[in-house]
C-alpha cells in the first residue's frame, strides 16, 4: 500500500503543473461566443504542448489521472477535450488495432498534432444500445459507411473521428477523416454546458473506408466496443469532475473571504464555513476514490470494473453538488456570467450523463453486488 | 500509488471474519436486546489477539501495523459484530491502552498493557464531561497534587466501558486557568477510594457497550499514575484522534458491508409482484448507493492508517474529512438498507434495525460532525 505518488507519478504531475503555468499558451477560458475555429486554435496550441511533453502518451493509472485532474482544475473543458483523443479513442486503438494501425493513428493524436473525436451515439439509441444503425457495406476497395451520429463532441474541429458502426459480422471502429467526402458535421448543438466542445451531429453518406481504417468487426459476446468506450469515458469524467470540484472550491474560498463594507465576509458565518467544509470533504473523498479506481484498472484488480463505476457515480454527482454550493456562496456574483463557477455548474451536469449514466452505472454496481452474494 | 493489501493482510481479514462470524455474531442479538456487555466475546477477542494486535510482542501484542489493525476493525464489522462490542474494543484498546502505551513510562506499560491486550483487564477513557463535550477546554474535573499523590474531583459522562472497566485513563486539569495546557492524563484503577461509576445509560444503539458516568470524590491516586507530564493531556487526547478516525470508525464501514451483503441476499430471496425485489431498479439503486459509500469511506480510513504507519504527524484536516464523511454520509445508505428490508428491517430479529441504531453514533461519538466541519473550515 502506498498513498503517495511515486517518482514517475510526481514527475508527471510537475510536468502538467509547468504546462498549466506556461504563459505562452492561449488562455483556455475562452469566451462563450467563440466560434469552433477560434476554439480549435486554442485547443491545438494546448494539445501540441501536452503532446510534445509526452503527457498525452502517458499510460493510464493514478499518475496520469492525477495529472488530468490537475489540468481539469485549470480548465475542465480542456482536460475533457484532450482526453477524448488521447484516452478514449486511443485506448480502443491500442487495445484492438493492428501494429500498422497503431503506428499510423496513435502517434498524431498522442503527439497532439491531430484533434480526435469519437462518434458513437445515435438518435433514440439510448444507454442500452447494443448495435448501430451506422452501417458499412462492402464495395470494391473497402467499405462504404452510412449513418447519422447525434452528438459528437469536437465534431466541427476534429481531424480524425472514430466512428462506431456495424458490419455484417459485428461492430467495428472506423477511423474517418473529417475532410473525407460524405462526412458532414452539422452546426454545434446548443448545450447546457461544455459549449467549447461544440458538440454536433455528424452525417455519414457512403464514406469510403479503406480496410486499414477499420478496427474489428468484433463478436459482441467477446468484445463490447460500446462498453469499453463507456468505461473510458467514465474514467475521463471522474477525473474531470474532481478537477471541477477543486476549481469550485478555490473560487468559493476566495469569494468567502471578500470583505464587505457592512458586516463580516461570508466566511465569518458558520453556515458558509460548514458548506466549504462539506465541499472539501466531497472533493477529497472523490479524489481518493477516483485514484483508487484508476489504480485498480491499471493493475488488473478483479474489482476494477465495479470500483470504476462507483468512482464515476460518486465524483460526477458530487461535482454538481460542489459547484452548486460554490455558486450559493458566491450568490449573485456566482449567478452572473461569465464566471468559472456558473460555467462549472453547467459543465458538471454532463458528468452524470456521459459514459455510463449514473442510473446505468448504479444498476451495474448492484448487479455486481448481487452476483457476489 | 498502490492501494493493495498484502496477501497476509487479506488472509488475516478472512480469518477474523470467519472467527467472529462463528464465535461472536451469533451472540450479538441477545446481548443487544438485553443491553448487556458480552464479556465472553470480549475475552475471545483478547485470546484471538485482536485486543492487543498493534502492541509489541513483549507486551502481549502481535506488533501489527496500523493498516492491518484497521483492516481487522473493518473485518469485525463486516462479519456482523455489533457496534457495541466494536466500540468497547475501540475504547479499550485505542483510547485507554494505547494512551498508556504511547505516553506512559515502562513501568506503566509493563503493568497494564499485557493484561489489557489479553482482555484480563478492561479499560476505559474519560474525557467528556457534562459541561465539556465538544468544548474539551471547558473541563472541570480537577487534579490537585498533594505530596506524592493527586486528588481528583469531578465527573465524566458518556464513558464507554465505564461500568465494567478495571483501568481508566482520566483527563483532569491541574490548572483550569491554563485551559488546554492544564489538562493532564491519569491512570485510575477500579476500587480506588473516591472513584465510583454510575449506572449504565440506556442508549439508542451500541447497547452492548456499557456507558456511564465516572465520579471522582476526593479520589486519591499515587503521583506515579500521571501519564507523561502535567499539561500534556490535551495532546494525548488529540493523538487518539488518529485511531478514532481510522480503527474506531472502521467497524462502521465494515458494518455497511455486512448490511450490503444481508440486503443483497434478502433482495434476491424476497419476492413481490411475481419476482425478486432485487429486480426492481429502486432496490438496486439502494444497493449501489451502499456500495459506493463503502468504497469511498475505505480510501479515507486507510489513508489515515497508512500515514500513521509512515510515522507522519496526523493530518488533522484529512482526519476530520474521514470522520465527517463516515458520520454524515453513512446515514443515507443506512436508511436505504432499512428500506430494502421493508417491515423486517424494522424488527429486531433482522439485524438491520440494530445496525441502523448502532450507526447513528458515527456522527456524534469522538467529535460530532459539526466539530469536524469546524476543524476542516479552520484548516482548509
Ligand atoms: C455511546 C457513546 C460513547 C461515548 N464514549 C465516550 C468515551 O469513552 N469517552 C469519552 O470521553 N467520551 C465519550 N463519548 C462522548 C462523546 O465524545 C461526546 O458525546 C461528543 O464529543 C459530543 O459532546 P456532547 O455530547 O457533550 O455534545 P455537545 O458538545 O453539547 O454538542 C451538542 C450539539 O451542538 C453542536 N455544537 C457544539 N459546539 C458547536 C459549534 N461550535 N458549532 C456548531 N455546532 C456545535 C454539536 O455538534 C451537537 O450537534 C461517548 C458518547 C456516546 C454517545
Amino acid at each position: 500500500m502506498d498513498f503517495d505518488f511515486n517518482k514517475l507519478e510526481r514527475d508527471l504531475l510537475s510536468k502538467i503543473e509547468e504546462i498549466i503555468k506556461d504563459e505562452s499558451l492561449p488562455n483556455p477560458d475562452i469566451s462563450r461566443h467563440a466560434k469552433p475555429n477560434e476554439i480549435a486554435l486554442v485547443l491545438r496550441a494546448w494539445l501540441e504542448r501536452l503532446g510534445n511533453s509526452g503527457f498525452l502518451a502517458e499510460p493510464a493509472g493514478p499518475g496520469r489521472l492525477a495529472a488530468q485532474l490537475e489540468l481539469a482544475h485549470r480548465s475542465p473543458w480542456l482536460a475533457l477535450a484532450s482526453d477524448i483523443g488521447s484516452h478514449v479513442l486511443c485506448d480502443l486503438i491500442s487495445r484492438h488495432g493492428s501494429d500498422e494501425q497503431k503506428k499510423a493513428f496513435l502517434e498524431p493524436i498522442l503527439k497532439g498534432k491531430k484533434i480526435a473525436a469519437v462518434a458513437a451515439s445515435e438518435t433514440l439509441s439510448g444507454s442500452v444500445q447494443k448495435t448501430m444503425n451506422t452501417i458499412a457495406v462492402k464495395n470494391s476497395g473497402g467499405f462504404l459507411l452510412t449513418g447519422a451520429k447525434s452528438t459528437v463532441s469536437l465534431g466541427p474541429m476534429a481531424d480524425i473521428i472514430g466512428v462506431l458502426g456495424q458490419i455484417k459480422e459485428g461492430m467495428a471502429l472506423f477511423l474517418v477523416d473529417r475532410g473525407q467526402p460524405g462526412v458532414e458535421a452539422g452546426d454545434p448543438l446548443e448545450t447546457l454546458g461544455y459549449r467549447e466542445l461544440c458538440t454536433c451531429p455528424i452525417a455519414l453518406h457512403d464514406v469510403i473506408i479503406e480496410p486499414e481504417r477499420i478496427i474489428g468487426p468484433f463478436d459482441s459476446s467477446k468484445v463490447d466496443l460500446l462498453q469499453e468506450l463507456r468505461t473510458a469515458w467514465d474514467q475521463v469524467m471522474g477525473a474531470v469532475a474532481c478537477g471541477t470540484m477543486r476549481l469550485c472550491l478555490d473560487q468559493a474560498r476566495a469569494a468567502a473571504d471578500v470583505k464587505r463594507t457592512h458586516g463580516k465576509p461570508p466566511a465569518g458565518y458558520q453556515s458558509v464555513r460548514f458548506s466549504l467544509a462539506e465541499m472539501l470533504t466531497l472533493s477529497q473523498t472523490a479524489e481518493i476514490l477516483v485514484l483508487r479506481a484508476a489504480w485498480a484498472a491499471a493493475s488488473g484488480d478483479p474489482q476494477a470494473a465495479s470500483l470504476g463505476l462507483c468512482a464515476k457515480v460518486f465524483a460526477t454527482k458530487n461535482a454538481c453538488e460542489v459547484a452548486d454550493k460554490a455558486l450559493q456562496i458566491m450568490a449573485s456574483a456566482g449567478y452572473t456570467k461569465p464566471n468559472p463557477v456558473e460555467r462549472a455548474l453547467r459543465d458538471a451536469r454532463l458528468g452524470t450523463i456521459m459514459g455510463n449514466t449514473s442510473e446505468v452505472a448504479q444498476m451495474a454496481i448492484a448487479d455486481n453486488v448481487l452476483e457476489r452474494f | 500509488m498502490d492501494f493493495a493489501f498484502t496477501d497476509e493482510q487479506m488472509a488475516l481479514k478472512k480469518q477474523v471474519i470467519r472467527f467472529a462470524g462463528h464465535e461472536i455474531v451469533p451472540r450479538c442479538a441477545e446481548h443487544d436486546l438485553k443491553s448487556e456487555f458480552d464479556r465472553k466475546a470480549f475475552k475471545r477477542l483478547g485470546e484471538f489477539g485482536i485486543l492487543g494486535l498493534h502492541f509489541p510482542e513483549e507486551l502481549g501484542g502481535s506488533g501489527a501495523d496500523v493498516v492491518t489493525t484497521v483492516l481487522v476493525g473493518e473485518a469485525l464489522g463486516e462479519a456482523g459484530v455489533d457496534g457495541g462490542l466494536a466500540l468497547s474494543y475501540g475504547a479499550h484498546t485505542f483510547l485507554c491502552a494505547d494512551t498508556i502505551f504511547a505516553h506512559g513510562n515502562d513501568e506503566q506499560r509493563r503493568r497494564y498493557i499485557p493484561k489489557l491486550a489479553s482482555g484480563e483487564l478492561i479499560g476505559c477513557m474519560g474525557l467528556t464531561e457534562p459541561g465539556a463535550g465538544s468544548d474539551v477546554a471547558a473541563m472541570r474535573t480537577r487534579a490537585v497534587k498533594k505530596g506524592d499523590r493527586y486528588v481528583l474531583n469531578g465527573s465524566k459522562i458518556f464513558i464507554t466501558n465505564g461500568p465494567i472497566a478495571d483501568v481508566a485513563v482520566v483527563y483532569a486539569t491541574v490548572n483550569p486557568a491554563a485551559k488546554h495546557a492544564g489538562i493532564s492524563a491519569f491512570i485510575v484503577e477500579r476500587g480506588t477510594k473516591g472513584f465510583s461509576v454510575g449506572a449504565p445509560l440506556h442508549k439508542m444503539g451500541v447497547r452492548t457497550s456499557q456507558t456511564s458516568e465516572l465520579f471522582f470524590d476526593d479520589c486519591e491516586i499515587p503521583a506515579e499514575n500521571l501519564i507523561g507530564s502535567e499539561g500534556e493531556g490535551f495532546l494525548m487526547a488529540m493523538q487518539t484522534v488518529e485511531w478514532d478516525r481510522s480503527a474506531l470508525v472502521a467497524p462502521f464501514v465494515g458494518a455497511m458491508s455486512y448490511a450490503l451483503k444481508k440486503c443483497a441476499q434478502y433482495a434476491s430471496e424476497r419476492r413481490q409482484f411475481g419476482r425478486p425485489i432485487a429486480e426492481f431498479q429502486a432496490v438496486k439503486e439502494k444497493l449501489a448507493r451502499m456500495k459506493i459509500f463503502i468504497e469511498a469511506a475505505k480510501g479515507l480510513i486507510f489513508r489515515i492508517a497508512w500515514c500513521k504507519d509512515q510515522g507522519r504527524p496526523l493530518n488533522h484536516l484529512e482526519a476530520a474529512v474521514a470522520k465527517l464523511f463516515i458520520g454524515d454520509w453513512s446515514l443515507e445508505p443506512a436508511n436505504a438498507a432499512m428500506s430494502i428490508m421493508g417491515g423486517y428491517g424494522y424488527c429486531h430479529e433482522y439485524e438491520m434495525e440494530r445496525m441502523f441504531r448502532d450507526g447513528r453514533l458515527a456522527p456524534i461519538g469522538g467529535g460530532t460532525s459539526e466539530i469536524q466541519k469546524m476543524i476542516i473550515s479552520k484548516l482548509m
